[in-house]
């Protein structure tokens, strides 16, 4: 081991924060080098005066004084349910598939969906034959689009019903729902892993 | 820091709380007055104001209490708070506490010399007294951050990621700081490099 990378772990190591081969290193390197035992013993020295000397600290009892303020506070919130962004994500869902269906993309036979209405104008209207073109791998994309937003409708309204109405459960909701609870879950934990819980960062 | 099944009584108190018994707060003050007042009182050395900031703080914490988090301990969670208020606190009022320069005047005997200087035993009590305020000098003249990494690391006797945890910052800033931190007090305290030398002798 090098005196450079000594020092760098040399914190972790007196304060025991480092796993054994690499503390064995450490000592090893002590036991060679007078220079590093040196800023070893330093800080082994700095520790014990800082345990040794701190304030002399009286013990108080504040809870009485703090009890009596907090009677005249307003009770602690309860979680508002509408501050969880789960449940902002599945209202936005249940908008935009309802704003879906009234397009006719959630299976609403009397409805034009908007790729029909597509198809429709490139048979009706006289276009040139490269804008027809495009028109067409339009159209295709959106009916592609169209399967896959029914598919993902179709998990919706079922978990909607089982949450909403108390149907019996049957084998396929079941495991839709599983599934969906399981990305529900995984996609709190990432939340809670990359969000500061009081969003004070000093 | 503390043992699981206190941190599931902390849990309950503050589900009790929620549910509209504040007593229940009662319990959670007495837990942890003296650490949040110990910190407190660490950070800015006036007994008056600590108390004041340790009430401030637990008023908040109680405000607030809706946004626990109950992936952290309670312990965690209102340390967090303390420290945000007392750096924010010492920044705040850094004039109304001046740190006495004099204690690291270079002709000034270090705390090594002191104690490595054979004094009559009449005089040990004097040197003591010597020794603990060349301490907390040192320890003020720290920038806030690195007071309080050097409070929770030595007096409250956190490791690293309870620091990080309670600090919000990660463990690499948490060694940074520390590594700051002391080497600036070993500069206050154990005098120059020369003192290397002789501490080890």
């Amino acid at each position: 081991m090098k005196c450079a990378r000594f020092r760098d772990l040399l914190d972790a190591y007196s304060d025991g924060e480092m796993d054994e081969t690499l503390s064995e290193l450490m000592k090893e390197h002590i036991r060679n080098c007078p220079e590093c035992e040196a800023m070893y013993s330093l800080r082994n020295r700095l520790s014990c005066l800082l345990h040794a000397h701190g304030p002399d600290i009286n013990d108080i009892d504040l809870s009485d004084a703090i009890m009596k303020r907090i009677q005249t506070l307003p009770a602690p919130v309860t979680p508002n349910p509408l501050k969880r962004p789960a449940l902002y994500a599945l209202l936005a869902a249940l908008l935009i598939s309802g704003s879906l269906m009234i397009l006719g993309y959630a299976g609403m036979p009397d409805t034009i969906s908007p790729a029909d209405l597509l198809k429709l104008i490139s048979y009706t209207v006289n276009l040139p034959e490269e804008m027809q073109a495009s028109l067409y791998e339009l159209w295709a994309f959106l009916n592609a689009l169209g399967v896959i937003v029914r598919t993902f409708l179709w998990v919706v309204v079922q978990i909607a019903r089982i949450v909403l109405v108390k149907l019996p459960v049957k084998i396929p909701i079941a495991v839709f729902s599983a599934a969906g609870v399981i990305v529900a879950g995984w996609w709190y934990r990432r939340q809670r892993k990359h969000s500061t819980f009081t969003g004070l960062r000093i | 820091m503390e043992t699981e099944m206190e941190a599931y009584d902390d849990y309950i108190y503050v589900k009790q709380c929620l549910d509209g018994n504040r007593e229940a707060f009662r319990e959670l003050v007495i837990r942890y007055q003296k650490y949040i007042y110990h910190t407190v009182y660490r950070m800015i050395h006036d007994s008056e104001m600590s108390r004041d900031l340790t009430q401030e703080i637990f008023i908040k914490a109680f405000t607030k209490l809706h946004t626990y988090d109950a992936g952290y301990s309670f312990k965690t969670w209102i340390g967090r708070i303390a420290a945000h208020h007392a750096i924010d606190h010492v920044r705040r009022r850094k004039p109304e506490y001046p740190v006495s320069s004099d204690a690291f005047r270079p002709d000034r005997p270090t705390a090594i010399d002191l104690a490595l200087s054979r004094e009559p035993a009449q005089d040990q009590k004097l040197l003591q007294d010597e020794r603990a305020e060349m301490v907390t000098q040192a320890v003020r003249h720290l920038d806030p951050k690195l007071r309080m990494i050097v409070i929770l690391r030595h007096y409250e006797d956190m490791n690293y990621s309870e620091i990080a945890d309670v600090l919000n910052i990660p463990i690499g800033t948490v060694k940074n700081r520390l590594f700051r931190a002391r080497e600036k007090l070993q500069e206050l305290l154990l005098g120059n490099p020369l003192m290397v030398q002789e501490v080890v002798s």
